[in-house]
């Protein structure tokens, strides 16, 4: 039982730090080429009216919650966010690809030079590894009521 | 927190976030590009498909037609020329001989003028000429002339579209090939509203019989007529109401794209007086299943800038029409990986014209300056003389 606590333990902590990781690296990667980025998302038929606000948006939502997701007490509440922006770049991909004439991609760095299928891919699996997560924290916050309880 | 709850967060919050993006798609959709403010004359007789031939490939383009013949260029066999009849019944595959070891294949062109030929590529750059006795091409260009689109005017010399050096943006011009190759530009001719490169794009096409470019805008509702010394001859009017470029340009230090732009005119072709635009403007009270089904092309006549009459090309397999040639009274079009060839009864409607005005010799006088309105006049116009001239038939 222990054992096993500290296996799920240890799988948040890697989940978190992949998240950690991927909105580092993106958010990081779409500063550094701003310009690019700005260009990139102007040539999207469903982002160019917003295209000024989505290219500084984007890169700050997912720093900010990078570090909500670092700072223990807002972990759930990042861990949400992230899950929840993760599922909306999935659907603007499926979207784009099902139903769109242009397909261009800002997701920035190596994630751009993936094909349309892997990213969907990609994508799917981060989602499924926050919702994986979310559960992991609450469960973590369970046992310490039911020890209470007991 | 119960894992019940947890579970009811995520799915509502998935929800939310799903729905988020839908709706913002179905607000940013681009919607049918309608202009009620002209209709589509498809009262002219027709155009009927007279031949459909498989080509088994969905990459040729039209290299050029002469004497029933049509000539396909390949992008992956760059030397070959594929050689159909209009008949659509033999196929015949020719091999190019070109006087280098090699040659870069960036963007290679054929264009067939018989007794010549031109391989070429405006973005390396390198022309090639030679007859179509012998199929063997020799190089003509010495000095390095880039071009981004060009058709052949004769054996000497080209018409050609480029970025101009001077100013930086799209220009028409002429390259020839007389001892040495000399281009010439002009700066007069396209006319920028928004970058002077992207707004200005267009089909160029050289019209043999009358010896004058044709340029149609992509982005505006215009065409431009010029002679070979690249003097104006007409800025024509096609028959949607979009004059402005409706264009976005994405700028990152020295790279421009192109953002989301209304399309107004496709690829364009040019035979004898008639002018033929693959529009993408969808007019007042058309139906939207030929539409979504076929290709509308809008008939032209340059000599007088007046728009003839509207027809249809139907898709094949789904696949939307391409690209298209005519030559005499023939439509020749590449749908996927089929040819189709259409008769255009195009002397028909000289005809019933020439026949209305010796009846009526007021009828060409009807020329008001809006081509929107002129539209509406003539249809009016066209349909009373139709009815009177039935009636004296009639009796």
């Amino acid at each position: 039982m222990k054992v096993h606590h500290k296996l799920k333990n240890a799988l948040l902590e890697f989940i978190c730090f992949l998240y950690i990781l991927l909105f580092v690296y993106a958010a990081l990667s779409k500063l550094l080429v701003f310009d690019e980025f700005k260009m990139q998302i102007g040539q999207s038929q469903m982002l160019t009216h917003f295209s000024e606000i989505i290219a500084w948006v984007v890169p700050s939502l997912e720093i900010l919650i990078a570090i909500l997701i670092i700072i223990p007490r807002f972990r759930l509440l990042g861990m949400y966010a992230a899950f929840n922006l993760m599922i909306m770049f999935t659907a603007y991909i499926f979207i784009v690809i099902n139903f769109s004439d242009d397909i261009p991609c800002s997701c920035g760095g190596i994630i751009e030079k993936l094909g349309w299928t892997e990213h969907l891919i990609f994508n799917t699996a981060f989602v499924i590894l926050g919702f994986i997560g979310i559960l992991l924290i609450n469960e973590n916050k369970q046992p310490d009521l039911n020890y209470a309880t007991l | 927190m119960t894992p019940k709850k947890t579970y009811k967060y995520l799915l509502v919050s998935t929800i939310a976030s799903i729905g988020f993006m839908i709706l913002l798609f179905a607000f940013t959709k681009k919607s049918l590009p309608i202009d009620t403010s002209f209709k589509r004359d498809y009262t002219h007789r027709l155009p009927s498909k007279i031949h459909e031939f498989d080509l088994e490939s969905s990459r040729y383009y039209i290299a050029g037609a002469h004497e029933g013949n049509i000539y396909l260029g390949h992008p992956s066999a760059p030397l070959s020329l594929t050689i159909v009849d209009s008949a659509l019944q033999k196929k015949e595959v020719i091999h190019i001989s070109i006087d280098q070891d090699s040659l870069p294949m960036r963007n290679p062109q054929l264009r067939v003028i018989p007794p010549h030929f031109f391989l070429m590529d405006g973005t390396v750059p390198y022309i090639l000429r030679g007859n179509t006795n012998d199929w063997n091409a020799y190089s003509v260009l010495d000095a390095p002339l880039y071009f981004v689109d060009v058709q052949a005017i004769d054996s000497a010399s080209l018409a050609i579209s480029t970025i101009s050096s001077k100013t930086k943006e799209l220009a028409l011009g002429t390259i020839r090939l007389a001892d040495s190759a000399t281009m010439t530009l002009s700066h007069t001719l396209l006319q920028k509203q928004v970058d002077g490169v992207f707004d200005v794009g267009g089909d160029l096409q050289y019209n043999q019989q009358r010896r004058q470019f044709v340029y149609t805008y992509l982005y505006r509702n215009q065409y431009i007529v010029a002679n070979d010394s690249l003097e104006l001859q007409l800025r024509g009017k096609t028959i949607d109401t979009i004059s402005q470029a409706q264009i976005k340009i994405g700028e990152a230090k020295d790279v421009k794209k192109i953002g989301p732009a209304l399309k107004v005119n496709g690829a364009t072709a040019t035979y004898g007086d008639y002018l033929f635009v693959d529009s993408q403007i969808l007019g007042a009270k058309e139906s939207l299943t030929s539409w979504k089904n076929s290709t509308v092309i809008d008939v032209y006549h340059i000599e007088n800038n007046t728009y003839a009459f509207s027809f249809y090309v139907e898709d094949i397999e789904k696949q939307k029409l391409r690209a298209f040639y005519i030559f005499d009274d023939k439509f020749i079009g590449l749908i996927g990986k089929h040819m189709v060839v259409y008769e255009l009864y195009l002397d028909t409607s000289k005809e019933t014209k020439s026949s209305l005005t010796a009846l009526h010799p007021n009828f060409n006088t009807l020329k008001p300056k809006n081509i929107n309105t002129e539209l509406s006049v003539n249809h009016t116009a066209v349909r009373e003389k139709t009815e009177n001239l039935y009636k004296r038939v009639g009796h």
